[in-house]
């Protein structure tokens, strides 16, 4: 009888795939981001628009983070 | 002035990120170029050498790691990688390659340009290195560290190939071996040096307070924190965090360092907003971390964090060699504050050679320090030093116990740890006992109380 594959690998698996695809477009956004706060932007509405996006951008990045399955623990057991 | 700019290139098949770091870069002062491919990033590195390359690994063509085995092309750059996913075998894999370090996308500009300031000067670095290994011929002294036998040269290498780069680095070795003289070693000789330089020991703050301690809490976060206080993340920023004793982190704790070493944010006790963290984090050990892995009490995943470049410190007394140099280097610092200068006798430094040092250089220091004080004359004789057989008289958290040849009381020692398999004790001393009469196998067998033939056996076993 063939042994079926493990679920939680099969789980832990796809979730570090989803994890890469994040991160590209996720590189790029950042990236972008802090271009354009290194700019001189004229006016405060730009200047907290672009401080809104980078936060929220760095939320995302932090619930990427959290997705990350590590070695000794499911992805279900995060704290 | 084109001429004198750095240069980097950026390696990404994602051309919108590789455009965008291309610009942060470029706000750095570098000049920038970009390629999608394996093939474009060779065309390019052909044409411009670059200071530093900015690599991802995962890449149209193939795996960027391939450009890392073509030394002609990237000889002159420093590699750093990108990874989409954590993957940290790759990394560490190219770490030990060569790459000077590894950032998980999104890279931040602040990471960006710790690395790019890092890159800008490796010349002085080099130089600095280089003035340290004439020194070390010079007196004897790398650093913090003195001696010049093999095995210290070979810390000294691997020192001096980590200090210039930002990764993580694992010191192991035996109570009292140097640790964090490596640790600051390696801290004076980074780009880190004019920032602080903070020794952290796991293992003696209350479980408590630990957490608090490391990463700082606010005001009102818990009973008695009537202000905000600064961890030592936030007090070593750019600088160096030693943490000693590192497997006896708090398994809480160990979660949150790990999350600070993954994504370079920590947040203060009773906050949610993130702090970001440029420290290079060193930690140490005087116990096998593995075993501690293996008993549940460390973080697999931690321990390959931090594990990224180890180095293992000898025992003393596997460099009997450095004995004279570290007796003249403590007699010299211990005189210079007292004010008088005592030598040591060569029947003192002869005592000194054939003791076991279970405690290593500190109880070295320690033994001479009470020599000294005990000395009346000029010199130091053997009168006040630990006879051979002596068990560790000085500070030493390795339980040790000291096995002598029943042969001879009065022979040399060697030491072994608590723990350790009896197999393995088994077969230090039949070839420490086989060293000591000179491979005269029947003497040796004598000594240990077994037949010849089971010493044979013993030997083929080891395949000796």
């Amino acid at each position: 009888v063939p042994s079926l594959p493990d679920p939680h690998d099969a789980i832990a698996t796809e979730l570090a795939r989803i994890g890469h695809e994040l991160r590209n477009p996720l590189n790029g956004l950042c990236a972008a981001l802090d271009v354009l706060a290194a700019c001189s932007l004229q006016d405060a509405g730009s200047r907290e628009a672009v401080e809104v996006a980078r936060r929220q951008a760095q939320r995302l990045v932090q619930r990427v983070d959290d997705l990350l399955p590590r070695s000794g623990r499911r992805p279900s057991e995060s704290p | 002035m084109q001429d004198t700019m750095a240069h980097a290139l950026i390696v990404d098949d994602d051309v919108d990120g590789a455009r965008m770091m291309a610009r942060l870069v470029a706000n750095a002062g570098f000049s920038a170029a970009t390629a999608q491919t394996l093939g474009e990033a060779r065309r390019q590195l052909a044409m411009q050498p670059p200071d530093v390359l900015l690599l991802d690994l995962k890449l149209p063509d193939g795996n960027g790691m391939a450009l890392l085995d073509d030394q002609d092309l990237i000889g002159n750059s420093e590699v750093v990688l990108m990874t989409g996913h954590a993957s940290l075998e790759t990394s560490i894999q190219a770490l030990r390659y060569g790459a000077a370090d590894y950032l998980v996308k999104p890279v931040s500009a602040k990471q960006l340009q710790s690395i790019l300031s890092r890159v800008m000067k490796p010349s002085v670095l080099k130089a600095e290195v280089r003035s340290l290994h004439d020194e070390l011929l010079r007196t004897g002294r790398f650093g913090h560290l003195v001696g010049t036998s093999h095995v210290m040269e070979r810390v000294y290498e691997q020192i001096s190939r980590v200090a210039g780069t930002s990764v993580t680095v694992f010191v192991t070795g035996e109570s009292g071996t140097g640790k964090e003289l490596v640790a600051r070693t390696v801290h004076d000789l980074s780009r880190r040096r004019a920032r602080p330089f903070l020794a952290v020991n796991c293992g003696a703050i209350s479980p408590n307070l630990i957490e608090s301690e490391i990463f700082g809490h606010e005001k009102g976060s818990f009973t008695g924190a009537e202000r905000q206080h600064q961890g030592f993340f936030e007090r070593a920023h750019g600088g160096t965090l030693f943490l000693d004793e590192i497997t006896e982190m708090p398994p809480a704790l160990q979660v949150k360092l790990l999350r600070v070493l993954e994504t370079g944010t920590f947040m203060r006790v009773g906050s949610t907003t993130p702090i970001e963290t440029d420290v290079r984090v060193i930690a140490a050990s005087n116990r096998d971390p593995e075993q501690a892995v293996a008993q549940g009490r460390f973080r697999e995943d931690l321990l390959y964090r931090l594990n990224v470049f180890p180095i293992e410190l000898p025992p003393l007394r596997d460099r009997v060699e450095d004995l004279p140099l570290l007796v003249k280097h403590f007699l010299h610092d211990i005189g210079t504050r007292e004010g008088v200068v005592r030598h040591a006798t060569p029947a003192a430094l002869e005592r000194l050679r054939r003791h076991a040092w279970p405690g290593n250089v500190r109880e070295l220091r320690n033994v001479l320090q009470r020599a000294y004080v005990m000395a009346t004359g000029a010199e130091i004789t053997d009168e006040w030093l630990p006879k051979a057989t002596e068990a560790a008289p000085a500070a030493t958290a390795i339980p040790t116990a000291a096995a002598v040849p029943h042969a001879e009381a009065d022979g040399p020692v060697i030491a072994v740890a608590i723990g350790t398999p009896l197999a393995q004790i088994e077969r230090q001393v039949i070839l420490a006992t086989l060293e000591h009469y000179r491979n005269h196998k029947e003497r040796t067998a004598a000594a240990l109380g077994v037949s010849l033939k089971t010493l044979y056996n013993r030997l083929k076993e080891y395949g000796l």
